[in-house]
């Protein structure tokens, strides 16, 4: 009586259980479950997704709250297009924190959005309000920076309640009057060493001590300049804790990448990524070890030779891992790696060639976000 | 004679039916037992059960296995001669089945997971997946096969064309 499925065993097991099972794993287990035989390969086969997690992605969307949100990856190069918007017409999109994103509206409303859930959280706007340039968040996503910095600089700070509460605005009394300092409207302030860092066009760096709010910012005597002309500066810290800005010339002729000697607090011009990748020209950079060799010491901006092509998907979550689930039926092509990109990129390396953006279209409303830390 | 069995009823004033196992084995149960599985519902909607329900595709082994699960599960479960209690909480229903699967060796586990798949018993079959899942969790392609003593039929040329489509999973 025993069925053909009992005499071979598990690799026999019905397609749709295969499948049931294959549910509950994470995603990254899918490819081992796809080689054990050809069986079990078809019932992989038939749960098609591109993996969220493996690099970071460029956030993109046409108008912020109306349009659908879409993921650029560098990896694929292509932009996975999702049914949600975030939420809050016009907007402006401030930072992101793994899956959650910070923008800001009028009146200094802070919204804190977790864009797998969808979830918005609004935090309290403060009295008397103050219009943010910048807001920022902590590695832990549980506190909150609001920074004005234009004529004088003044910050303020929320603490996370709960997952879905933040408390009000608490502003500082002190606030740094400089008329002539411009902070670097393209670069988010950065937390090191437990400091807030903001960078100043011209090299300079504003700080300011969180522990000590009543001190409010402090501009340093040093370091002075960058020692190079360039257009647009990006604040970062890196994975061994060192300040960095990445500098990029006029139309990325040129790019340079700087770190800071906290001995000498100038800044010194770094030769190697050593194997790190950045991803940059967005308020949040980031700096990641890519496992991907033709990713490493590759420094990418938000700016595309030829609008890449849209998939149209859902976000996924399989025990804490986020993947691309194509709506559509899929084809098998698509998996194909394509290491011609459209996106802009440079390899920091010695002589390496620069490639100007020159027919290169910037992605308006965008930021690189991480959801590779779950 | 079956077909007296079949509409004999408990106190509860339940209709009993009675499920045949591939061995010949006979269960008596409450339909509402019996309906957790949706294809023994879906053949009680058509009134096809008065002969008894034969399952060809499950052991006795295996079918007392399920039907302990679905007395357990069934809420108003009144199994004769059996000594769980009528109602069972939330708490010993977890601590039943957690101590149900994990118990389960390889062979029984899998032929557990083609009947609830059979009688489509939906929980049973969540339930009997998941543990599958843990089991394959972090392993490598080579471990699974070991676990689950399965063969490679792969050609190496069809074993480099998964990697190559995964190149993100494999890539160093």
């Amino acid at each position: 009586m025993a069925s053909t499925s009992q005499a071979r065993g598990w690799s026999s097991l019905p397609t749709d259980v295969l499948v049931l099972i294959l549910g509950s794993l994470r995603w990254s287990s899918h490819p081992s479950v796809a080689l054990v035989c050809r069986h079990w390969r078809s019932a992989a086969s038939l749960c098609p997704f591109y993996p969220a997690w493996i690099t970071p992605l460029l956030l993109n969307t046409a108008e912020v709250g109306t349009a659908n949100i879409r993921y650029y990856s560098p990896y694929y190069d292509k932009n996975f297009e999702v049914d949600d918007t975030l939420k809050v017409p016009g907007a402006k999109i401030c930072c992101s924190t793994g899956r959650h994103l910070k923008m800001c509206a009028d009146k200094a409303l802070v919204y804190d959005i977790d864009l797998v859930t969808g979830a918005l959280v609004e935090v309290l706007p403060q009295e008397p309000y103050m219009l943010f340039n910048f807001v920022v968040s902590d590695r832990d996503d549980e506190r909150l920076f609001g920074v004005k910095a234009t004529i004088t600089i003044k910050v303020a700070s929320s603490i996370r309640h709960t997952s879905d509460e933040w408390e009000g605005w608490k502003s500082t009394e002190n606030h740094l009057y400089c008329p002539r300092l411009r902070a670097s409207p393209v670069t988010n302030p950065v937390l090191h060493n437990g400091l807030l860092y903001l960078l100043a066009q011209d090299g300079k760096l504003v700080v300011y001590n969180p522990c000590r709010p009543d001190e409010g910012f402090e501009i340093l005597n040093k370091p002075n300049g960058f020692g190079f002309k360039c257009e647009d500066s990006y604040l970062v810290e890196s994975n061994k804790g060192e300040l960095m800005v990445v500098l990029i010339g006029r139309r990325g002729k040129v790019v340079h990448v700087v770190k800071l000697n906290d001995q000498t607090m100038e800044w010194e011009e770094v030769e190697s990524l050593q194997g790190q990748t950045i991803f940059t020209g967005s308020l949040t950079t980031m700096m990641k070890r890519s496992k991907f060799k033709w990713m490493q010491n590759m420094i990418f901006l938000p700016r595309f030779y030829k609008w890449p092509e849209t998939v149209h998907v859902d976000l996924v979550a399989h025990d804490g891992q986020l993947a691309f689930v194509p709506k559509l039926p899929f084809c098998a092509d698509t998996y194909l790696e394509t290491c011609g990109s459209n996106i802009w990129s440079y390899e920091l390396a010695y002589g390496a060639a620069t490639k100007e953006y020159w027919g290169t279209e910037r992605a308006d409303y965008s930021t690189w976000v991480d959801f590779g830390d779950n | 004679m079956a077909a007296a069995a079949a509409e004999a009823t408990t106190d509860g004033g339940g209709k009993m039916i009675i499920l045949i196992s591939a061995d010949g084995k006979r269960f008596e149960v409450t339909e509402a037992v019996a309906s957790q599985s949706q294809l023994i519902s879906n053949m009680i909607e058509d009134d096809c059960t008065e002969n008894g329900v034969r399952l060809p595709n499950v052991d006795g082994d295996i079918l007392t296995m399920v039907v302990d699960y679905c007395n357990m599960h069934a809420g108003d479960a009144a199994a004769a001669g059996d000594t769980m209690k009528a109602s069972s909480t939330e708490e010993e229903l977890k601590k039943f089945d957690a101590e149900l699967v994990q118990a389960l060796e390889n062979p029984v586990l899998f032929k557990l997971i083609l009947a609830a798949n059979f009688l489509n018993i939906k929980s049973l079959l969540d339930m009997t997946c998941q543990r599958v899942a843990d089991m394959m969790s972090g392993k490598t392609p080579e471990q699974m096969r070991e676990t689950f003593s399965i063969e490679n039929d792969f050609t190496p040329e069809e074993e480099a064309a998964i990697r190559q489509e995964n190149a993100w999973a494999f890539d160093d």
